[in-house]
């Protein structure tokens, strides 16, 4: 029972994928769609809680129920023949060959690990439990009243956060018919798994080589990103919606079909409900890939065919994005935790803040507990040279260099807090946020197809 | 030993030599390595979890204030009283957090005392029941854990 929303999420992302992609794609791309449709529908549940919070006026259970059962039977009804094959296809393939063991074996053993993980902190981190989680609790349990979380009073729970991971575990509560502690651990796991996931198939369908993976292995088995993943804050769906994005925009360039710029649009939006480092990254990449429609196609398609994709990921952004859009337009007070530095600055006292942040990055990218994964990266990274910044991967370096900038310059900006204190809660949780994106990058520079180098 | 350096040295060369060890393979060699280094330190990190002595659930102090709730109005502002330094002391701080969480969805407000109910969470009852008679509350209910609540007497 307690694990039904997530499957029933699931199979609404999964139907949304397959109702865009062409037939050929949703076979080539098998695995990856299987985590892709999970996170898309996990995006939808959560859409379809606004939804409620909107029209009603709270988190009326029977119309998210309602929504979710209509969502599967029209899309399932549409889609009957090709589900039908691929049910079929998939208890064939059972019949006929070995399932792929030590993937399996693999797979379960992460889910175990991240289990006993979880379990540690059963209400997950404190800003999980003060943040996310009494957010859920407000909207699962407020009824009309629910909008008491965006009080003033409640500042220590930042207010003005977007609600993309309560509305998912008030979603997973409809079943357990209470807050059950186990959701937002649960919603963890399977964000973490999932995440792992892509990364895992992704390296494996673009590189095509098997050493590729070891990116996947190497990220899933450091122990710290294990607790950051589990520890039930939002930070783990920005990781997983990145991966996404980029998977899809690479995904899209290799195949041409613009079905899959939709997808980058559907997660976009997403990502940008998440919290507001989210909201920031989906600036960014919306940007990066506007400039990549508009340039990258110029030679292979005309204006006409561009206008359409261009069209097509605006649209697939503006839809998913509106939960996002409403809330801050209506919803969202404002932030009580930001103190403009800008007003009062001062050139020395604001090289002196420069200096600590870079200081204390520099301090926690050499830290034990990443068990040497910087330095491995960084040596990944000038290993592959020029294969990291080629046209299709130059994304990658783009987003991470202005996502680093934007980040350190809130840091110098917001002097409400005392920066160490916050840096030494912050940092890490937003290195881990683009860790499987950063990972996929490296791994794949040094390990993609020949033809894509540059000769 | 000098015959073993130098076949360690040849095999070396011939590695080298048949391109064995180019740059990408040592950067896989040194990958699994860390792979390695990570997995050995799981069963630390795991017997560490297993070892703690407290259940989880114990160690999350909200559980206090379970059950509170069912005497309070549905989403009702409450007060919250403390003698802790909720600035300076990290468990007040945290244990606040957590009531909060667990009375949701009740708003508690630090240290409001015009509110019609107000929780008492102090380091001795005493403390507490001095506090409730200087602002002339009634005390309603007290649980297991020494947490008050208490009602203004202008609003009974």
């Amino acid at each position: 029972m307690i694990l039904l929303p997530y499957i029933i999420s699931g199979l609404a992302g999964y139907l949304l994928v397959v109702h865009f992609l062409k037939s050929e794609d949703s076979r080539l791309y098998r695995p990856l769609i299987f985590f892709l449709a999970i996170g898309a529908g996990l995006g939808i549940s959560a859409f379809i809680g606004f939804l409620s919070l909107v029209y009603f006026n709270q988190f009326n259970r029977v119309f998210v129920l309602a929504c979710h059962t209509a969502w599967l039977a029209t899309l399932g009804f549409i889609h009957r023949d090709f589900v039908k094959e691929e049910i079929l296809l998939l208890l064939k393939g059972f019949g006929k060959k070995k399932p792929d063991f030590s993937t399996l074996t693999l797979f379960s053993t992460l889910a175990i690990l991240l289990w006993i993980k979880a379990g540690e902190f059963p209400f997950g981190g404190w800003d999980a439990w003060s943040c996310w989680n009494l957010k859920a609790r407000f909207i699962f349990l407020g009824g009309q009243d629910w909008n008491n979380l965006l009080n003033p009073v409640l500042w220590r729970s930042s207010p003005h956060y977007p609600l993309l991971l309560p509305l998912i575990n008030a979603w997973g509560w409809i079943f357990t018919n209470e807050t059950s502690r186990m959701i937002p651990l649960l919603t963890s796991c399977v964000f973490s798994l999932i995440t792992a996931g892509l990364l895992f198939y992704g390296l494996k369908t673009f590189s095509g080589k098997p050493a590729a993976v070891l990116g996947a292995l190497l990220l899933f088995t450091v122990p710290f990103f294990l607790t950051l993943s589990t520890d039930q804050y939002s930070d783990i769906l920005i990781a997983y919606f990145l991966l996404a994005i980029f998977l899809c925009m690479l995904i899209a360039k290799k195949t041409k079909q613009e079905s899959w710029i939709f997808l980058a649009g559907i997660f976009l939006g997403f990502l940008s409900f998440t919290k507001p480092e989210g909201t920031v990254a989906a600036a960014i990449l919306t940007a990066i890939i506007l400039f990549e429609l508009i340039l990258g196609k110029k030679e292979n398609e005309g204006s006409r065919g561009r206008k359409k994709t261009i069209l097509c990921f605006f649209a697939a952004l503006f839809f998913a994005s509106l939960p996002s859009i409403i809330f801050q337009l209506i919803y969202a007070p404002a932030n009580q935790t930001f103190i403009n530095g800008l007003a009062t600055w001062d050139t020395h006292q604001s090289m002196i803040r420069l200096k600590l942040i870079f200081g204390f990055l520099y301090v926690e990218l050499l830290s034990e507990k990443w068990n040497g994964l910087w330095l491995i990266l960084l040596a990944g990274l000038i290993l592959s040279g020029k294969s990291a910044f080629t046209n299709s991967l130059r994304a990658f370096p783009i987003f991470f260099t202005l996502y680093l900038g934007i980040i350190i310059f809130y840091y110098m900006t917001n002097v409400y807090f005392d920066l160490l204190w916050w840096l030494s809660i912050t940092l890490n949780r937003i290195l881990s946020m683009f860790l499987p994106a950063l990972v996929f990058w490296v791994f794949y520079s040094i390990w993609q197809p020949k033809k894509t180098q540059p000769s | 030993m000098h015959r073993n350096m130098k076949n360690l040295q040849n095999t070396w060369k011939r590695f080298v030599e048949k391109e064995s060890l180019t740059p990408v393979r040592i950067f896989a060699i040194l990958a699994v390595g860390v792979i390695l280094a990570n997995a050995l330190e799981w069963p630390q990190d795991l017997e560490k979890i297993f070892r703690k002595k407290s259940p989880a659930l114990l160690r999350f102090s909200g559980m206090k204030f379970l059950g509170i709730n069912r005497f309070l109005p549905h989403a009702s502002y409450v007060g919250y009283f403390t003698d802790r330094d909720l600035k300076k002391d990290t468990k007040a701080s945290a244990q606040f957090a957590q009531a909060q969480y667990v009375l949701a969805p009740n708003i508690l407000e630090a240290n409001n005392l015009s509110h019609e109910f107000i929780l008492f969470d102090c380091t001795s009852e005493d403390v507490a029941l001095e506090k409730i008679r200087d602002i002339g509350a009634i005390p309603l209910k007290k649980n297991k854990f020494g947490i008050i609540l208490a009602t203004t007497k202008k609003h009974r």
